[in-house]
């Protein structure tokens, strides 16, 4: 196994539909009909490549698809199409913190431990710790629900950090908590760092990012936009927001809503014939290009919807279901029903046996 | 199909994680009371009572099977119908109780039927201890035919899950499911035959083999039929009914775990 790489993604895209009532999405799961919904692409085709122990940032603003990245990598939420490859545990920190509101504090670190596969033991081995890191105290068996905001978010924090993933996924935690616990988490992420774990962490604050961050990507509204060196991508998004400050709020609304409509009127099929273009033209073969890049984009993917097979297994298993009731009903023996199938609709009156 | 598979898969792959929060499950629910976990058996005992002083001794009308008595008979049968019962509705909250924690955190969505049905195995065993005992009481003894029980047990836990899988999933759609659900699971007690065997009843013999096919008279019936010596699983009408109850499991499998991963990615969504 080659080693240059922790996390791998290809081609990831993420689509999401945009429902306009209750009613539609009904129809949707009930496959009634087809309901024509507009579709968002949150990620418009994002190939990343992190590699092990490093500390990756992801930039940029409101809406670019950060959050959906990064769900994706902790295996939240499944990509419309691509491949991630994940070499590791992931742990990620958001900020609900995904604590259950009416069990206690010591009752959501028991909780939460076991989903992520810790046995009892190894819990109330961390356990003070992680009362310790998030300075809770006797708070601990008090109900989340009557928690600050600050320290609902600590919890989560020291609960993610002690079950000891090997890549770690910040996403905008760090902006709820004060100095004293934003050096804290600092501290402890620097203690990553140098133990050689993989981090991941998302963020608005430019500044955190470049205290904390090695390499930098910068999301443009479902675009991988630059990649790279800490410094130049920051100097690069700093002139970007400057300039976009300067513009006029008619003129800044104008090229938000172009890039949202760009999202909504993505096409898929459209994009995977221009990554079959770009491999023909480094000289593969037409047929191998579709096959690797059909390979690429939904090897990993379950069908969202059921293949034609299925459908004939299962109408087939129905049919057959119907048919076996009937003939228990009728009482008559299977071979009999068989020969003669219009004996299923008149029922023995005595008892068979 | 592939999407049935990896579901079934994963069920192994996280067997553990199951057994240890199946079992955290069961003491969190019972933490804040005095009795703890005795309410798990206090409560069926209280119910089996009940339903032996009504229908064993007050509308007492001879042995439900052939040289069986009536409490025994009864308690093989709720036993295993008290579980499906609690299973069924817990199972189908699952995914709605859980869906705020495991949308933040890594964590296969699809165990979380599994979680109940283990739970709820615990008051099964000792449901199942009390009817075995009773069964020696009556000098009822073991035979070669509670071989069987191990296959109806397969059948019990496959039905629990695919229904869950399923439940779990529409009752996060639509919140009526769980409701109506239950009003299915009050009316089916009675049509599975737990309290009366219907099949020597006076029952017209069509509507006796029309209330045979559902399923949870099949696992409800083996079991009996198994512990008490009564019946093989390749004799009419089972035979008939194993293949009607497997391709039930069946279709509830695909369609459940079909249903499970589109809307998987939307849990949170929705509600």
């Amino acid at each position: 196994m080659d080693n240059s790489y922790k996390i791998k993604l290809e081609n990831v895209t993420k689509e999401y539909d945009l429902f306009r009532t209750k009613s539609d999405k009904l129809k949707n799961f009930f496959n009634i009909g087809k309901v024509d919904v507009p579709h968002f692409w949150s990620l418009k085709g994002i190939s990343l490549a992190i590699k092990p122990g490093e500390t990756f940032g992801i930039i940029g603003v409101n809406g670019s698809g950060k959050s959906t990245i990064s769900n994706i990598i902790s295996g939240i939420i499944p990509q419309t199409t691509g491949t991630v490859d994940v070499r590791g545990d992931t742990s990620i920190i958001a900020i609900g913190a995904g604590l259950k509101k009416n069990l206690t504090g010591a009752e959501n670190i028991r909780l939460k431990g076991l989903m992520q596969g810790l046995t009892i033991k190894e819990i109330d081995d961390v356990r003070d710790s992680i009362i310790d890191f998030a300075d809770i105290g006797t708070f601990i068996n008090q109900p989340v629900k009557d928690y600050s905001s600050g320290m609902r978010s600590r919890l989560g924090f020291a609960i993610a950090v002690h079950i000891n993933p090997d890549i770690m996924i910040i996403d905008e935690a760090l902006s709820v908590g004060d100095d004293t616990f934003y050096q804290k988490c600092v501290d402890k992420i620097m203690e990553f760092k140098k133990q050689g774990k993989t981090i991941l962490f998302v963020s608005h604050s430019l500044s955190q990012v470049k205290m904390i961050c090695d390499r930098v990507a910068w999301m443009h509204f479902g675009e991988l936009r630059e990649v790279g060196d800490t410094d130049e991508v920051i100097s690069h998004y700093r002139q970007f927001s400057s300039s976009f400050k300067k513009k006029t709020a008619k003129e800044r609304k104008k090229y938000q809503q172009d890039k949202k409509r760009q999202q909504i009127e993505f096409s898929i099929d459209g994009y995977q014939q221009s990554l079959i273009n770009d491999q023909v033209e480094v000289g593969v073969e037409v047929k191998q290009a579709e096959k690797n890049i059909q390979k690429r984009m939904y090897g990993q993917v379950l069908p969202d919807k059921m293949s034609i097979a299925t459908r004939m297994v299962v109408i087939i298993a129905i049919l057959a279901f119907i048919f076996f009731a009937m003939v228990n009903v009728s009482g008559h023996s299977i071979t009999k029903s068989l020969e003669s199938p219009s004996t299923l609709i008149h029922p023995v009156q005595h008892k068979v046996r | 199909m592939n999407t049935m598979f990896k579901i079934i898969g994963d069920q192994f792959a996280n067997f553990k994680i199951i057994r240890r929060m199946a079992k955290y499950d069961d003491r969190a629910t019972y933490q804040s009371h005095y009795l703890g976990l005795t309410w798990e058996f206090l409560n069926p005992l209280i119910q089996i009572g009940i339903y032996y002083l009504v229908f064993g001794v007050a509308l007492k009308r001879g042995d439900p099977m052939p040289g069986i008595p009536y409490l025994p008979w009864m308690v093989t049968g709720i036993a295993p119908w008290l579980y499906m019962n609690k299973t069924t509705l817990d199972a189908s909250k699952s995914v709605y109780q859980q869906v705020g924690l495991v949308s933040k955190m890594k964590f296969p969505i699809n165990v979380l039927p599994s979680i109940k049905i283990m739970g709820n195995l615990y008051s099964f065993w000792t449901m199942m201890a009390f009817a075995v005992f009773l069964m020696f009481l009556n000098h009822i003894w073991p035979t070669i035919s509670w071989i069987q029980f191990i296959y109806y047990f397969i059948c019990m836990i496959a039905l629990m899950y695919s229904l869950g899988i399923f439940n779990s999933t529409v009752s996060v759609l639509v919140r009526d499911w769980q409701i109506a659900l239950q009003s299915v699971l009050r009316m089916l007690f009675y049509m599975s035959g737990v309290l009366f065997n219907f099949v020597t009843s006076n029952f017209p013999p069509v509507l006796v083999r029309v209330l045979e096919v559902n399923p949870f008279y099949y696992i409800i019936n083996g079991m009996r039929e198994s512990l008490l010596s009564k019946g093989w699983v390749w004799q009419q009408p089972n035979l008939n009914l194993t293949i009607t109850f497997w391709l039930f499991v069946f279709i509830m499998m695909t369609i459940g775990s079909y249903l499970h991963n589109k809307f998987r990615a939307n849990f949170v969504d929705l509600i």
